[in-house]
């Protein structure tokens, strides 16, 4: 809540700034690479891909290196096991539902990741928890002001499950496209921002209703100087919410303000630089591993905007 | 002990007080002949004796003697010597005013001034600064600043442009007690640290203390910055004040009753947004962006043996997006003392103060749907100080210390879609913190003084409120409750105490160069609560817990000290080495604003910082100013952290070396030049790289905290001082003084690097292109910055 709220008011700052920014490229200190396990997986019916690469320079813009000839398999605590297998893409793993019986991702059950890779045997566990179905999508209108553009704004309505401790990440496309900026990382803790709010089993509340995910980030139009309008007449939107457990809320808020960065005066209030946490268990403490494994119950909704429905 | 302690304390008065007998006492005050305003600092010399003593705060001194004539010299740095023949066959009073040497410009003057102070004062690691010195020193924007000119002096450092409050010898901004006429400030930056909270106009002199602390002081580990404000002219009415780029300062002062009583009142505002309200539309929704303080004091001499004293302050910054929502905070702060002299000897201070540090955040454009938060600590203090000028050896000072804290970390309201979010505002947090001092000052021989004292402080965590268990996972990892309690009013959940000595010596080894040393054991019982890259408006303080122990710390240092050329250079070097202990740091992903289980996201370690302090100043002739250099390292070892080894902390700086230079050209003319090299400060880059669900996440492979430095800082500003004419074109003095300051900041434009961060840049990724990666470089004032500024007094 505080970085987006700190950063809105920074903007007027930011007005009359002096700040400046400048790219650079400074040499890093020398590392191994080590195995990055991208294993968020969902009970949507798709097929479902756990990608093994591994770490690079940070400077090396390439695509990562696959991990090939790994075996990975999920079981859960009811005995299923779910075998992915090595796909055309290197370090692309699938399962795909259509062609087995059994369904990935159900709220209420735990599971159990292994991966056995270039002689080295990995771990992790998750546990699925539930998913409220959204109620709908809405649009408001919001006139031209300072700063932006006149817009159409999204919400997204929809009630947290009842009991204490719920996370959400909630992801949105518009017109197809994936709203896949950092900033459009939309978590939801209960319906709230974090663990301190008592909002479990309320709506959503404003900053995810309509935050950045729902709505894409701001995106200043350098010809009248303000934001672009979210949504205009005719554009869709499609919203998805995932449940995700504790561990892989902290990991994601964590990872949006790692890789989120504020700049300009927005870096007063900047955390500092700190490893994103895993929980993939390595066979030994020398040996390191990256990455997350989650598995997602998942709802969703779409709507396409014709204001004429909308305006009599 | 606090029985035993006072037991002792009766023992060594009445010891002294029998060894008194037969003798007379001279007192009073030292004041200036100008305005009324006390000295403090200024010199009382017997020359029969060849000794003296020194005005206390308030300007005060007594000297006891054996019956007989003597001849007393008033000295102070920039007053002309007072001569003063007193037959002493009982106690005498003896007020003297004495004149600054700036108002009898047109005489040839000869002083006496005691200008080898910094050789021979018992003080060490002080730095002390008039107005003078401060307002020569040009700041951001052509305004003298407080804070700004003090870090031009060694051992004192930021982080950078825009971090809020300073850091001394390696101790962190938490660290640093900064006091507006007794009261805590607790946060003393505008604009983001631009700007001090202190007005220039309504400052008198301000000392701080690097090490060697004086058992009157405690609480902070780091350092103390006593800031006094002036009384306020007793003798005519004086208005200043100032029109320049950023704000607009107006100061009145005068008397109340002639001699009896004055009064000051200043107060600054900026109007950065006044001035863009042509310019941009940005504003038209209610949006604010400015700050504005206000102080006043007023004091009043009751009778020779009673004066009193109340001040206070109030500040605000307002950055508001629109009418809705933005966020502001600000700092309050009240004193009332009064000075009682219970005879001749005894001296006697009773302060009363309250200080109160908010802010606000408020989000959402209607009333259905909206959030607000707000944060803030209160302090009511109590502090009896007493000064017993036992003979021309020995000066005793004694006292207490009572604060009683109210913590309020957030509480915070929000309402969604019209339905209200109980969001738990967190429980108000109460602590007690008290103290017992006893400190003497004591010639042993001309040559030898020592300054030594106890402080016994304790502070108490008291309820009503909800405390917690935590249980220990590995190092490093958040810490979950494990257990709930509940406490009563007033009932203590944990407690603390300190015993913390302190000692300083002089040793002269001839007129013109001295050795000194000190020793000072200090704790800390409220904590800053701050882990971005610099401290800033919103973090929080909160109490020593049952979970957080207080931090303590530990100083040595000992320093030489040498005029040259008949007092024209001085020069001095200092070592020092400070140890403390429970030092916070925080686990990765630490939620520090509103989060009752704070506690269970903060780690404890221990910090180590030593350096060497290099300062030379010339104080005569048209050039003149100073060099200071410091050689530093600061460090934290927190398990969990860096591997559980030694990192340097965000504001460790290997060298900072500050110029400061003025040159008056003619009675018109003034010109100043500064300039700052300082190591970059210590971050943390990442070595790797990996994607996550189509995003790049950057990675740290050996898990090291502060393990590279962004790029070295470098700045020059340059500085005109224009008097205005003194005489009107028929002769005639004019009655208003009057100056323009042309300033430059950061001539030659260096984007001086505040951090750097990494990143996969701000454009859209298209799934399946490679994802870019690279590391941006922030500076946050990224080019030169000219400024103009008028100044006036009548």
């Amino acid at each position: 809540m505080g970085s987006s709220i700190i950063r809105f008011s920074l903007l007027s700052l930011l007005v009359a700034s002096i700040a400046c920014e400048d790219d650079i490229y400074p040499e890093l200190a020398s590392s191994e690479p080590v195995i990055a396990v991208d294993a968020f997986v969902t009970n949507q019916d798709k097929v479902q891909v756990i990608k093994l690469t591994k770490t690079q320079y940070y400077f090396d813009q390439a695509r990562p290196a696959g991990v090939t000839g790994a075996t990975v398999t999920i079981i859960d605590d009811r005995g299923q096991v779910f075998n992915f297998v090595e796909g055309s893409t290197n370090g692309w793993y699938e399962w795909d539902p259509a062609q087995n019986t059994d369904t990935l991702g159900i709220p209420g059950v735990a599971y159990a990741l292994n991966i056995q890779a270039e002689g080295l045997e990995y771990s992790a566990t998750s546990y699925t928890g539930p998913v409220p179905e959204p109620d709908s999508l809405t649009f408001f209108f919001e006139p031209e002001n300072a700063f932006q553009e006149a817009t159409w704004v999204a919400e997204l309505w929809a009630r947290d499950v009842t009991g204490l401790g719920d996370a959400y990440w909630i992801k949105g496309w518009k017109n197809g496209s994936y709203l896949n900026r950092p900033s459009e990382i939309l978590l939801a803790y209960d319906a709230a921002l974090g663990r301190g709010s008592e909002s479990d089993g309320l709506q959503f509340i404003v900053p995810i209703r309509r935050g950045n995910g729902i709505n894409p980030e701001f995106e200043l139009n350098e010809e009248t100087n303000k934001g672009y309008p979210y949504y205009v007449d005719n554009d869709s939107l499609y919203v998805e919410i995932h449940s995700i457990t504790n561990e892989a809320y902290d990991f994601l808020l964590l990872m949006r303000t790692e890789i989120d960065r504020p700049g300009g005066f927005g870096e007063l209030f900047a955390a500092p630089i700190s490893n994103v946490p895993t929980n993939i268990i390595t066979p030994s403490p020398d040996i390191k591993a990256v990455g997350f494994f989650n598995v997602s119950a998942v709802s969703s909704i779409g709507k396409r905007l014709v204001v004429d429905e909308l305006t009599p | 002990m606090n029985k035993s302690l006072f037991a002792g304390l009766c023992l060594v008065l009445s010891g002294y007080l029998a060894l008194a007998q037969g003798k007379a006492t001279i007192n009073g005050y030292v004041k200036d002949a100008a305005n009324g305003e006390d000295l403090f600092g200024a010199n009382v010399l017997v020359k029969e004796i060849g000794d003296g003593a020194v005005t206390n705060f308030y300007g005060f001194y007594s000297i006891t003697l054996p019956p007989g004539t003597y001849t007393l010299e008033y000295r102070y740095v920039g007053y002309k010597t007072s001569v003063k023949t007193v037959e002493l066959q009982e106690n005498v009073r003896l007020d003297v005013e004495i004149q600054s040497e700036q108002q009898q410009l047109q005489e040839v003057v000869v002083t006496a001034e005691r200008e080898d102070q910094n050789v021979t004062s018992t003080e060490m690691s002080v730095a002390k600064l008039d107005m003078k010195t401060i307002s020569k020193v040009p700041a951001f924007a052509g305004e003298v600043d407080v804070l700004r000119a003090i870090q031009f002096l060694p051992g004192v450092s930021t982080v950078g442009e825009g971090a809020s409050g300073f850091n001394v010898r390696g101790g962190s901004v938490g660290q640093n007690l900064v006091l507006l006429d007794e009261a805590p400030v607790y946060n003393s930056s505008h604009l983001l640290g631009f700007f001090s909270v202190f007005n220039p106009d309504a400052v008198k002199d301000i000392k701080l203390y690097k090490g060697g602390i004086p058992a009157r002081y405690g609480g902070r580990i780091s350092s103390i910055l006593d800031i006094r404000m002036k009384e306020g002219n007793n003798k005519s009415y004086d208005v200043a004040g100032g029109v320049g780029t950023v704000f607009s300062r107006l100061a009145v002062e005068g008397p109340i009753k002639k001699e009896k009583s004055s009064f000051i009142i200043a107060g600054r505002r900026s109007y950065a947004d006044v001035l863009a309200r042509p310019f941009t539309d940005v504003l038209d929704d209610g949006a604010q962006l400015y700050f504005y303080d206000l102080t006043v004091k007023t004091n009043f001499d009751i009778n020779p043996k009673n004066r009193i004293f109340a001040s206070g302050y109030f500040g605000r910054d307002n950055f508001k997006f629109d009418s809705r929502q933005g966020f502001d905070w600000g700092n309050a702060t009240g004193t009332l003392r009064w000075n009682h002299l219970f005879n001749d000897r005894l001296f006697s201070n009773f302060t009363a103060f309250y200080s109160n540090y908010d802010y606000s955040l408020a989000f959402g454009e209607n009333d259905l749907d909206k959030f607000q938060w707000t944060s803030q600590i209160a302090t009511y203090n109590l502090k009896p100080e007493f000064t017993y000028f036992i003979n021309t050896k020995n000066e005793l000072s004694f006292g207490g210390d009572l604060a009683i804290y109210q913590f309020d970390p957030a509480e915070a309201s929000a309402v969604s879609n019209g339905t209200p979010i109980v969001i738990p505002t967190l429980d108000r947090k109460y602590g007690v913190e008290s103290a017992l001092y006893i400190g003497n000052e004591q010639k042993f021989s001309p040559k030898f003084t020592m300054n030594y004292g106890l402080r016994l402080s304790s502070f108490s965590y008291i309820g009503p409120g909800s405390y917690f268990d935590f249980d220990s996972p590995e190092p490093g990892k958040r810490k979950n409750v494990t257990a709930e309690y509940q406490a009563d009013d007033l009932e203590t959940i944990e407690s603390y105490f300190n015993l913390e000595p302190r000692a300083s010596f002089t040793l002269l080894l001839d007129p013109q160069s001295s050795v000194k040393g000190s020793y000072n054991r200090t704790a800390q019982y409220i904590h800053l609560i701050s882990n971005t890259v610099a401290s800033n408006p919103l973090d929080v303080w909160t109490p020593s817990t049952n979970n957080i122990a207080p931090q303590t710390g530990q100083q040595v240092s000992l320093g030489y000290f040498r005029n040259f050329a008949n007092n024209t250079y001085e020069a001095s070097v200092e070592t020092y080495y400070r140890g403390t202990q429970n030092q916070i740091d925080y686990i990765d992903g630490a939620e520090l604003l509103i989060n009752q289980f704070l506690e269970g996201d903060l780690l404890s370690g221990i910090g180590r910082a030593y350096g060497l302090e290099l300062y030379v100043q010339k104080k005569k002739g048209m050039l003149n100013g100073w060099v200071s250099y410091t050689l530093g390292k600061t460090e934290l070892q927190v398990d969990g952290i860096n591997n559980n080894e030694w990192y340097l902390t965000r504001f460790d700086q290997t060298h900072n070396l500050k110029v400061a230079a003025f040159y008056d050209l003619s009675p018109k003319w003034s010109f100043s030049a500064n300039f700052s090299y300082i190591t970059g400060t210590p971050t943390t880059f990442p070595t790797d790289r990996y994607e996550f669900q189509d995003y790049v996440v950057p990675y740290n492979y050996d898990n090291g905290r502060n393990n590279v430095r962004i790029p070295d800082y470098h700045r020059l500003d340059l500085g005109v001082t224009m008097q205005g004419r003194t005489v009107k074109r028929n002769g005639k003095p004019r009655k208003v003084n009057d100056q323009y300051v042309f300033s430059v900041y950061n001539v030659y434009s260096r984007r001086n690097p505040f951090s750097i961060y990494f990143t996969q840049g701000g454009d859209r990724p298209v799934i399946g292109e490679p994802l870019p990666t690279k590391a941006v470089q922030v500076a946050i004032i990224g080019s030169f910055f000219p400024s103009i500024t008028y100044n006036f007094k009548f």
